[in-house]
């Protein structure tokens, strides 16, 4: 990976600068987990030094985020021998002369409440629309928006401010040099409201358009409330600037932090920096791979409380964070959120829409249990992967992304995804949810590594391309995926593996299944792969690549793309726990016969209700059973024959001939 | 070294009472800290916003400038008025005259407006403890530090209330219906262990109980629960568990006793757990202990399982292997091996591992 220090944007408040010193200490407080890396200089280039993980304090018993930090810390301490944290838990800043302590202190945070939001804009369809879209990238809950043709009175418009309990309001409209009159009269709205909420609860305002009014704005709520001035969301009907306020909220989101959660007000007056949004950080890291790396990086964290999926094609990328969206504490606006079928297509269980929502509403009050049998898993993940599912969907409808890229690395985060003790397991997951074509590389970030290093990437760049030159984050190997609907037990996939010992592995692949071949870290291996039909990797039936490994090693998803859920219920349950079994190595899991009795009649009711989807349309076009690797049988032997007397050949020679 | 989960339920302790008021309302505290306070004192005022209405009186009365409303006006802000109070007007008795149109406060009057706060919500928070302020959050509330029964649950629909806690019926909650003279029941909270239905909630509001304690209830009656006349409260969670014998036993011992009971109800956002506290005089200078907040999981500590397949039995930590465990469904993960009081060796996820105070 080439990556170049040159493609971060670095914010014009924040210099770059040589003289920050070397180690970092970075805390990530979630929901659930708080954790934290130490990052310093070994042998001349930035390493993830150690790292430590402990459940997040901030609410009972113990009220106090500090003793989730000091426990995080301490097992840093106790991996380094280093002290890093006083008697008192205040963090050592900066190093001294016998390694203690560090030179930087920086924080991130996506635990407790959002920020609520007012959005007001001139037309729902242009500002409206692009305060919306600055709203995604930051852990904001829309509580009301005000349009100039949304139907309301004043006095309507003072009650949707007032009673939504804004913590923040957005100001939108105008182009530059644009009409003034119509802006001016909603901010007067606006105006009207903050003066009647308490001193001590008024909302932060961030003004972000016509720039001609932004003094005027200034002087409106000069003593009522604080204002931050962003550029114009939308400077003219053409053009879009997210960034500016974008960052403005990630400030307020800082501010709100510090003043409304009192618990956070002395983490952040020792980190210096504040306390930047999680998200925000993945964000910063994801537009960076985007821009260094050829074909385009996907993140995906899904959290107890708040999920996010950020996707990076070179400069153009789109965020989501939903704070509805949670395994744990949002369990049950999460189901809302994606729909219940979403989930159950995934379910080879026994479970009533009533089941489901008792599971979910049981789950948001124990939110860091694990599910502890195959009932509570398949159900867990079956949330999972809609999650991502419905989250990826809403990034692919970002009109800067082309819906049918498909990115070259995926990066996953979020202990429900990462915590399975199974790196096969992450992999198929997020294979599942994703469905990735073509050469992938997998990574997972099991240490919270990606808000540190975006945290960081303002203030040492540097510090940051090193780390992810080297392999700090979690590589789980690298995924081949079919597209196209292969014939199922059929063999469709030709894979030979020539390792850098000489040793050369040889395996067929049958349509719907998954294949791992465990080559391990840092190892690097020859690929060759072929396809037969008119199935596809990547838009190719031959290919020839170097592969690296991971801790899953090399997955070859020969399953097809859509992935093929069986329909009958029994055939999902065997198919789910073979395709488990495939990617872990572990012998396939039974279902308890008696969840599967029962769900038919679910599923087919589901199923009957499922009859009009857009997908069962498409799926009329293809005769019954016809899959796209519907070439005779002996033609694709042929071509295997081919492969199979060319390996005493040169690698690159065969394949020339074979392309040929 | 893990740190799991506490939710407390012991029969004598050290209570910390979060006294708050809700997020949204803007209060006042009315105690300082080291203050002793009983069960009915109110520690904190709060109001909570409500809708605004905007009367143009500048072109109700046809008027020219904003200033010229000054001689008019009858209020002024900060002012509560009753519906159809006088607001403005030349002469009270007669002629054109603004009158308001609900009960409220006046919250503003500019540029020829009045703007009137629809009156407020109004919370006097109550102790709901027998003890002692330790500490004083600005706005918010108190913390409390008392000595009785501590029984933590897992939901609440958000009610507070103080009154005599009954075990319910041994023929169940239906026959307190049945017994229409039967008036041992009336305004009282009633432990059943029984997963709550839709007719539970009803004989709740018929009979003129107070509160309902259960294990559990379909999350479909949550909405309804919400806005019941009276307090729900579930030790389990939604669906259909029953209540697990050592909270049923514990409960069961204050049978006629009278409990406060803060039924909060979780939010996304917020991990205050609801509770019951019974306050409780120990005897001479005996002091319980005080719950410990920093505990961290060893050998030999009660626990209660929190998932499938053993949810709700309690038992024993016998060893702490330092290996993930690799458990029924294909995850593998740390574990803690776990002694059931209902027989077993059994393996638990720690996350999936409750301590239960101490």
């Amino acid at each position: 990976m080439t990556l170049d220090l040159a493609d971060f944007i670095i914010p014009d408040d924040v210099e770059p600068t040589s003289t920050i010193g070397s180690s970092v200490l970075a805390v990530d407080f979630g929901s659930v987990h708080t954790r934290a890396v130490l990052l310093d200089i070994v042998e001349g280039t930035y390493r993830l030094v150690a790292r430590g993980e402990t459940r997040t304090t901030d609410g009972f018993p113990v009220n106090d985020p500090a003793v989730g930090l000091s426990r995080a810390v301490k097992q840093l301490e106790q991996i380094t021998g280093r002290a890093l944290i006083r008697d008192s838990g205040q963090i050592i800043t900066p190093e001294t002369s016998d390694r203690s302590g560090v030179d930087l202190f920086l924080v991130t945070a996506s635990v407790g409440r959002p920020l609520r939001a007012v959005l007001i804009g001139l037309m729902p369809d242009v500002s409206v629309m692009s305060a919306l879209r600055a709203t995604t990238g930051n852990y904001v809950d829309v509580g009301a928006i005000l349009s100039l043709d949304d139907g309301r009175t004043e006095e309507e418009r003072l009650n949707a401010i007032l009673l939504s309990f804004p913590d923040v309001i957005l100001i939108s409209g105008g182009t530059d040099r644009g009409a003034e009159a119509a802006l001016t009269a909603m901010i007067e709205t606006a105006r009207l409201a903050v003066s009647l909420i308490d001193r001590s609860r008024r909302p932060i305002i961030i003004y972000a358009g016509n720039a001609a009014l932004s003094s005027a704005v200034q002087q409106m709520f000069e003593g009522l409330a604080s204002v931050q001035i962003a550029a114009n969301l939308r400077p003219s009907l053409e053009d879009e600037r997210l960034d500016s306020a974008r960052a403005q909220l990630s400030m307020a989101f800082d501010r709100y932090k510090e003043t409304r959660s009192a618990n956070f007000v002395p983490i952040a007056e020792m980190s210096g920096q504040g306390i930047l949004p999680t998200a925000q950080s993945n964000r910063t890291i994801v537009d960076y791979l985007g821009r260094t790396r050829r074909g385009g990086v996907l993140a995906v964290d899904v959290g107890s409380a708040v999920s996010s999926l950020s996707l990076a094609f070179g400069a153009q990328a789109a965020h989501i964070v939903r704070t509805d969206a949670g395994l744990g504490h949002n369990a049950v606006s999460l189901l809302e959120t994606v729909g219940i079928n979403s989930v159950r297509r995934w379910l080879p269980l026994a479970l009533t829409d009533s089941d489901l929502r008792n599971f979910v509403a049981t789950k948001s009050l124990r939110p860091a249990t694990i599910p502890a049998t195959l009932r509570d898993l398949y159900i867990e993940y079956g949330m999972l992967r809609a999650t991502i599912e419905t989250m990826l969907s809403e990034a692919r409808s970002d009109p800067d992304i082309a819906a049918d890229q498909s990115s070259r690395l995926i990066i996953g985060s979020g202990a429900a995804l990462i915590n399975t003790g199974s790196p096969g397991l992450i992999a198929m997951l997020l294979a599942d949810s994703l469905t990735p074509t073509g050469i992938t590389t997998l990574w997972a970030d099991p240490y919270g590594l990606l808000p540190a290093l975006g945290a960081l990437a303002p203030i040492n760049p540097q510090a940051v391309v090193q780390l992810l030159e080297t392999e700090n984050l979690q590589p789980l190997g690298t995924l081949v995926s079919l597209g196209g609907r292969p014939r199922r037990d059929r063999a469709v996939m030709k894979v030979r593996i020539k390792l850098d010992s000489g040793e050369t592995i040889r395996q067929t692949i049958a349509g719907g299944h998954l294949w791992v071949y465990p080559l391990p870290l840092g190892a690097v291996a020859q690929v060759s792969v072929r396809v037969r039909g008119r199935l596809t990797v990547g838009g190719k039936r031959r290919l020839r690549f170097r592969a690296t490994g991971g801790t899953a090693g090399l997955i070859f998803d020969a399953r097809g793309r859509p992935l093929p859920l069986p329909s009958d219920l029994r055939a999902l349950a065997d198919q789910l726990a073979l395709w488990m079994s495939e990617a872990t190595g572990d012998p396939p899991l039974t279902l308890d016969e008696r969840l599967l009795t029962l769900a038919e009649k679910h599923r087919d009711d589901s199923r009957r209700a499922d009859k009009a989807s857009p997908d069962r349309k498409r799926r009329r076009g293809r005769k019954k059973g016809q899959p796209e690797d519907g070439t005779p049988d002996d033609i694709f032997a042929d071509d295997l024959a081919e492969l199979e007397t060319s390996e005493d050949e040169d690698d690159l020679g065969a394949l020339r001939r074979v392309l040929s | 070294m893990y740190y799991p989960d506490q939710r407390y339920a012991s029969p004598l302790t050290v209570v910390r009472r979060e006294c708050l008021l809700p997020e949204e309302a803007v209060g006042t505290v009315r105690v300082t800290e080291g203050k002793r306070v009983d069960v009915r004192d109110v520690v904190a005022n709060g109001v909570i916003m409500n809708r605004h209405i905007i009367l143009d009186a500048m072109s109700f009365f046809g008027l020219r400038r904003p200033q010229d409303l000054t001689p008019l006006l009858h209020v002024e802000p900060g002012e509560l008025v009753e519906d159809r109070a006088l607001l403005a007007g030349k002469n009270p008795q007669r002629g054109r005259r603004l009158f308001a149109p609900m009960r409220g406060l006046v919250a503003k009057i500019e540029q020829g407006r009045i703007i009137i706060h629809e009156m407020p919500q109004v919370i006097d928070l109550e102790a709901g403890v027998r003890g002692r302020v330790v500490e004083v959050r600005s706005g918010r509330g108190v913390v409390i530090e008392a000595v009785g029964a501590q029984i933590q649950g897992v939901w609440g629909n958000n009610r507070r209330t103080i009154a005599t806690l009954r075990v319910e019926p041994e023929e169940g909650l239906e026959s307190i219906v049945e017994d229409a003279l039967n008036l041992k029941y009336k305004g009282v909270i009633v432990v059943t262990m029984r997963p709550l239905t839709a007719a539970a909630l009803q004989i709740m509001e018929g009979r003129g109980l107070v509160g309902l304690i259960g294990p559990s209830m379909d999350a479909s009656l949550r909405e309804r629960a919400l806005n019941v006349n009276g307090v729900i409260f579930l030790t389990e969670g939604f669906g259909s568990a029953r209540m697990s014998r050592a909270i049923f036993n514990l409960l069961s011992q204050f049978d006629g006793q009278q409990v406060t009971i803060d039924a909060f109800s979780p939010t996304r956002w917020e991990t205050r757990y609801p509770e019951i506290i019974v306050n409780i005089t120990p005897r001479g200078d005996e002091r319980p202990a005080q719950p410990n907040p920093m505990l961290s999981l060893r050998p030999n500590l009660n626990v209660r399982v929190t998932r499938d397949p053993y949810a709700g039995q309690t038992g024993r930590v016998v060893d702490l292997p330092a290996a993930p465990v690799l458990l029924e469904n294909g995850l593998r993960v740390l574990c803690a091996q776990v002694e059931l009081v209902a027989g077993g060796m059994v393996n638990v996820p720690l996350a999936n591992l409750e301590v239960l105070g101490r």
